[in-house]
């Protein structure tokens, strides 16, 4: 004689499960690791091949909002225990947490309510840690079963209800349980070849006053299973409770009801048929019997399972895959060659984090660039957050240097990007160095030389020219892009430097009338008067930039869309500009 | 040719009427925030598919929502996306997928851009809108492996 075995749950989450789990954990439970009402769902039309799956969703949560307007799905409850530690979380009494379950299970089955109401039938429990800061879970599950009897026996191998059932018989059950929402009731044969539904309850009464009559009684459940041999837990669950409450029955009918529509076809065929041959069980008494069922996890032992989320639920990956995303739009239809890695990967050191530096690092921001690097030796002060795009009113009442206060700000609109402020002091020419700063004046020279060297585009956006004319000197001797951008009253200038070609570089022959980008010249060549102090002998006025405040807003935008531009040509910034004629 | 809310609310709801004729699987979701419908299935290789069509204010269209998770509640990357649908790229309409914060839920999906909808239902305008309507979600739903049965488009 065969015995049935069984096939167990699979647990199935929804990521809105795990997005309301953490906001109840954050507004409601906080600290309160009490057990939790909630519940699941199993299918019966699962497609063949397909686990048993056992499904948690965002509204599990909700006592009130039982799976609404859904059909084929049966719901379970269970036992949510959220503890606070991960210590908690792996020294947890399992065996005492599956016994409290699975007794609230028994009680409800020697007490008849289970009879009553099958969705009795099943309970879980579920037991999870969540690293709110790292966005990873982990999570066990139980589905309690009883260990008694010890073996179901078979009367005749398992088969397709096809095999047993005609045609008709088969189109008469599946009429029969059109309406059918309950997870297991019975199937009494009438005389003129229907069948009509009563609950377990009643076909439990009716076989123990009439044993003989068993062959008439067709036990249905609802089975999560697709195995073509073992049906799922809840079967197993069924024949527990009816080998409890049957006293002397020698057969039980029992069909696992699988039931699929595809295309307003309806399919039942693979529904299984089971015989078994029950042995009472009732003399165990109302003690709980022995129970197991937790999950095993994908290596197959019996163990905890955990789950990484933190690209769809940190705030940070977010915003990189939001920012990455908006900016591919442009190359759905406008620019589908656009280069972004490029910028992406570009480092820029931006000279002064004024009004120009500000706006600039924006605009680079916007683009996707990642890395950004302020230099600057002045402190915000109460006129500049206005205009100086990175401060607030509250950096001027700190009088916080300019430089880091902008790298802070850039972090702080958006975490993914890097980057850092350098108080530094532009050496510049025409500006006396004493005795007791010399020292000092070359420590500066030195690191301003190693940024130039560690970034790959450079922005002149001081406010004097002669705070320029190192950099440029600089920038030439790295081979660096340089940028510079100015601003008078009304009127801008934004000049690309050439860039000196390496000897080894041989000039390009694939384009026709360009200028080679190491003939281009620098803001001094183009300049007539040679750098000196320029803010001796000036008023108030024509030392700070006076200047209409968009034209920062413009020339900054027009600096780095040029960038932009420079960088999506094949040759980059080694030869070549496109003469327009 | 654009819908009103209305006309979208109506579409929906005659959807999932119909998908209860024929026992398909949408789900109506009403919310003091707005209706939606939803359909969620699992395939053989165990990926949930989870379709969420909800009106844009924006565009007047409908907008087809997706994200296809892991048994664990894990979402798929938007790579993982591509590579998924990659053989049934015959049109540029993939390159309109992106990512979005649902308006209702608030949690990230993906979405195909709605910027070419209206376009796409011009070829449909003398059409009831029911009509417009299963048009749009057959064409947009093909492509991120949305089953839609025929009878839909069957009186």
């Amino acid at each position: 004689m065969t015995t049935l075995k069984f096939v167990p749950y699979s647990s199935a989450f929804d990521t809105g499960f795990w997005h309301e789990l953490t906001r109840r954990k954050l507004e409601v439970y906080r600290l309160d690791s009490s057990n939790q009402s909630i519940f699941g769902y199993y299918a019966n039309d699962a497609n063949d091949n397909m686990p048993a799956l056992f499904n948690v969703d965002h509204q599990c949560f909700d006592e009130n909002n039982k799976i609404s307007n859904q059909q084929q799905l049966y719901s379970v409850n269970g036992t949510l225990k959220l503890v606070n530690t991960i210590e908690e979380f792996k020294t947890f009494d399992i065996d005492s947490a599956l016994k409290t379950e699975s007794s609230l299970l028994w009680n409800d089955f020697v007490q008849g309510s289970t009879l009553e109401n099958p969705q009795k039938l099943n309970r879980f429990y579920l037991l999870i840690f969540a690293d709110l800061k790292k966005y990873i879970y982990h999570y066990w599950f139980a589905f309690p079963t009883f260990l008694v009897p010890t073996a179901f026996n078979l009367s005749s191998p398992v088969k397709p209800i096809g095999e047993q059932f005609s045609s008709d018989e088969i189109g008469a059950i599946s009429k029969t349980l059109e309406a059918n929402k309950l997870h297991a009731c019975c199937l009494h044969r009438e005389q003129n070849s229907s069948f009509a539904v009563i609950n377990l309850k009643q076909a439990v009464e009716n076989l123990n006053e009439k044993p003989q009559s068993a062959s008439e009684y067709i036990f249905i459940v609802n089975d999560p299973s697709t195995d073509p041999v073992h049906p799922g837990w809840p079967v197993r669950n069924l024949l527990t409770l009816l080998y409890y409450h049957l006293r002397a029955v020698e057969q039980l009918n029992v069909i696992c009801w699988r039931e699929r529509f595809r295309d307003d076809q309806q399919y039942v065929n693979h529904s299984l048929y089971l015989q078994l041959k029950p042995e009472s069980i009732s003399n165990i008494g109302d003690a709980v019997p022995p129970s197991a069922g937790w999950e095993k996890n994908e290596r197959q032992r019996l163990g905890s399972r955990q789950v990484n989320l933190s690209t769809s639920m940190n705030p940070i990956h977010l915003a990189e895959t939001a920012v990455g995303l908006n900016l591919k739009l442009m190359k759905w239809r406008l620019a589908p060659e656009i280069d972004l890695e490029s910028l992406e990967k570009m480092h820029c050191l931006l000279l002064g984090a004024g009004t120009l530096g500000c706006n600039v690092a924006r605009c680079l921001m916007a683009w996707g660039v990642k890395h950004v690097t302020f230099v600057d030796n002045s402190r915000i002060s109460y006129s500049n957050p206005v205009r100086q795009t990175l401060f607030t009113f509250q950096d001027s009442c700190e009088n916080r240097p300019k430089a880091q206060a902008a790298a802070d700000a850039l972090k702080a609109i958006y975490p993914g990007i890097k980057s850092i402020g350098y108080d530094l002091t532009i050496p510049m020419p025409g500006h006396a160095v004493g005795e007791s700063t010399i020292e000092k004046v070359k420590e500066d020279v030195n690191l301003l030389h190693d940024l130039i060297r560690q970034h790959d585009v450079l922005f002149l956006l001081t406010d004097s020219r002669e705070s320029r004319w190192l950099p440029t000197v600089i920038g030439a001797v790295e081979q660096k892009l340089v940028l510079c951008c100015a601003v008078g009253f009304d009127s801008y200038v934004i000049i690309r430097h050439g860039v000196p070609a390496k000897e080894s570089d041989t000039p390009p022959t694939r384009y026709k009338n360009f200028l080679r980008g190491d003939k281009l010249g620098c803001y001094f060549c183009n300049d007539i008067v040679a750098p000196g102090d320029s803010s001796i002998d000036r008023t108030l006025d024509q030392q700070c930039t006076v200047t209409r405040p968009g034209i920062s807003m413009m020339a900054s935008a027009l600096s780095v869309e040029l960038l932009v531009s420079i960088m999506q040509h094949p040759l980059r910034l080694a030869y070549s500009e496109i003469k327009t004629s | 040719m654009a819908f009103t809310l209305d006309e979208f609310y109506k579409c929906i709801s005659d959807l999932y009427d119909q998908s209860k004729k024929i026992h398909d699987r949408w789900q109506l979701i009403e919310t003091s925030k707005g209706s939606y419908l939803i359909y969620s299935f699992i395939d053989n290789n165990c990926l949930k598919y989870e379709f969420h069509i909800v009106y844009s204010e924006s565009y007047s269209v409908p907008v087809l929502y997706f994200n296809i998770s892991n048994l664990d509640g894990s979402l798929l990357s938007l790579d993982d996306v591509w590579k998924l649908f990659m053989h049934k790229k015959t049109s540029n309409m993939y390159e309109t997928i992106t990512q979005q914060e649902h308006p209702i839920l608030h949690r990230p999906f993906f979405i195909l851009h709605p910027c070419h909808t209206e376009s796409l239902l011009r070829k449909v305008v003398d059409q009831p809108t029911k009509k417009r309507f299963i048009f749009w979600l057959s064409i947009y739903g093909q492509s991120v492996g949305l089953p839609l049965s025929v009878n839909y488009a069957i009186d």
